[in-house]
């Protein structure tokens, strides 16, 4: 199925943010500031639409003015992760170095909540209750009171976060405990809590060296989850797999095959309302679904994570722009292993221009021990391997570039 | 500088290294070709110079193309410009250094210290000691 044909269908989705008029796209109207009492009107009402841009909270309701509204006052970090539920209010998450605070907008005015750990993806009920994962560690529930219930993750587990209400119990994504890092994702499944526990929904799983991540859930009025589900390998360099899949029950099944990395950001009128990283923004897009092809609401993040800002938590800095230096001298292509010295030497053969036969003890740092390699060592290995892996591409998963240690 | 994430040059280059697969088990870490002079080159130079391979402990890891846990933004490995090393002695959210090596030796911050002079940001930073990556900006 196409993702046009997708958008074609009627899709009922209760929203995480429930986009429900539609702003002129980027470029079509300039932001207007908003009055902040207007501003936390907005907010408390929970009716009007926010993502998050260039730091600050913007409306993609507001026909007039495409409205930007400024960071509330009380906001020092880095502003991400928006809900919002029409009656109940907007919360999103003010990100700072340390524990975050969860920032909730209501009738009862600004409230905020510290969570003394990150703080992620919260959501609201239709009954005012708030849900948000803390440290991915654990979920965190408020009653429209402000009363709070801590729930642990499963055990197993490693990470639970995205969570969302669905009727009354509750759903979120669960990472499982594997693989070498609990930084990296590596397999993640949708599972239930009710007042019997956790129980597991989807059943993916991953071998070798695939990985398998969900993301953004978000419930149906049918009970349905319509939730990305991205995988790959992550020995690959090829780009990793987006889908969008539906869970009913416990039987989950593809919709269909995403054009590239995007998530889903709400709903409005039945249409799907995607967040795509693009150019055009120079991050995250709002897209919703039409007859056609996917028109652009705006600029803007919902439960994506920003792009261009470092996480209060990281050291903010500038990524490395300059190539380090190389060391010429030590330089060559590999091609290898070869568990045969023969086998080795055709290829060195092959090969030609001086290429050698190397094992364990002549390069240390190249060859396993036990294995064979042909080496070429070039002043210039970056752009021998570019030029070696065209004219033997036979040998093209074989070849790299290394340092010849003595 | 790194291209795109899990582009084709983001795993160009390889080293072997003992106990990258296991204690005394060695393996080939694989990362971006614009690093092979930084870690193919300087700092096993400085390893193996200093005979301390036996620093090196399980396991270690450069490319991988995968998203964070939990969110929208891809692992530094994606770009293949980051080097997780004594990752079992050095777990993500573990607020120190273990400096043991494969022998049980301590050999102190010797690692760390490789790889800062080369340049390298330590995740120590961020409670990912294992973690060594040539950009900050994360």
């Amino acid at each position: 199925m196409s993702l046009r044909r997708l958008l074609l269908l009627p899709v009922p989705v209760v929203v995480i943010a429930t986009v429900i008029a539609l702003a002129p796209g980027p470029g079509e109207a300039r932001d207007a500031a908003c009055d902040r009492s207007d501003l936390r009107r907005r907010l408390a009402s929970g009716g009007d639409v926010f993502a998050v841009v260039d730091r600050r909270l913007v409306s993609v309701r507001d026909r007039a003015g495409n409205c930007a509204a400024p960071r509330p006052s009380s906001s020092t970090g880095l502003l991400r992760h928006v809900a919002s539920e029409p009656g109940a209010g907007t919360a999103f998450v003010d990100d700072r170095a340390g524990g975050d605070d969860l920032v909730i907008f209501d009738e009862s005015g600004e409230t905020r909540v510290p969570g003394g750990a990150e703080i992620t993806h919260p959501a609201w009920s239709e009954r005012g209750e708030l849900v948000w994962s803390e440290g991915m560690r654990r979920l965190v529930v408020r009653d429209p009171d402000g009363a709070t219930e801590r729930i642990p993750l499963p055990g197993g587990a490693s990470a639970i976060f995205s969570p969302q209400f669905r009727g009354g119990s509750l759903i979120a994504v669960v990472a499982a405990r594997r693989g070498r890092t609990a930084e990296d994702a590596v397999l993640d499944n949708i599972w239930s809590h009710s007042g019997s526990g956790w129980h597991r929904l989807t059943n993916f799983d991953v071998g070798g060296d695939r990985w398998s991540a969900i993301r953004t859930p978000i419930v149906a009025p049918d009970g349905s989850v319509l939730f990305v589900r991205v995988h790959g390998r992550w020995r690959r360099t090829r780009e990793p797999a987006f889908e969008l899949w539906r869970l009913r029950g416990d039987v989950a099944r593809k919709v269909l095959e995403l054009p590239g990395e995007m998530y889903l950001a709400g709903s409005s009128e039945g249409k799907l309302v995607w967040n795509a990283l693009t150019r055009r923004c120079h991050g995250w897009e709002l897209l919703i679904e039409t007859a056609g092809p996917l028109r652009s609401l705006r600029c803007g993040a919902v439960q994506v994570d920003p792009v261009d800002a470092s996480d209060p938590d990281l050291r903010a800095g500038t990524p490395a722009t300059a190539d380090p230096p190389s060391d010429a001298s030590n330089e060559a292509v590999i091609i290898g292993d070869f568990t045969g010295r023969p086998a080795a030497e055709r290829v060195a053969a092959l090969v030609g221009d001086g290429a050698r036969v190397v094992s364990n003890a002549d390069a240390p740092t190249s060859v396993r021990p036990g294995a064979y390699a042909v080496v070429i060592p070039s002043a210039g290995a970056v752009a021998r391997l570019r030029d070696l892996r065209a004219a033997f591409p036979e040998l093209r998963r074989k070849m790299y570039v290394t340092s010849l240690q003595p | 500088m790194f291209g795109g994430r899990c582009n084709r040059h983001a795993n160009d280059a390889r080293t072997y290294m003992p106990s990258a697969r296991g204690r005394n088990r060695g393996g080939y870490v694989y990362y971006h070709r614009k690093l092979l002079g930084k870690v193919g080159g300087d700092v096993m130079n400085v390893v193996r110079g200093g005979g301390k391979q036996k620093a090196l402990d399980y396991g270690i890891w450069g490319y991988a193309c995968r998203l964070k846990t939990g969110g929208s933004s891809w692992s530094v490995h994606s770009w293949g410009a980051a080097i997780d090393t004594n990752t079992l002695r050095n777990p993500f959210g573990q607020r120190h250094w273990d400096g043991r090596g494969s022998n049980g030796r301590r050999y102190g911050r010797f690692l760390p210290r490789s790889y800062v002079r080369e340049d390298f940001y330590w995740g120590l930073n961020f409670n990912d000691p294992m973690h060594f990556q040539y950009v900050d900006g994360y």
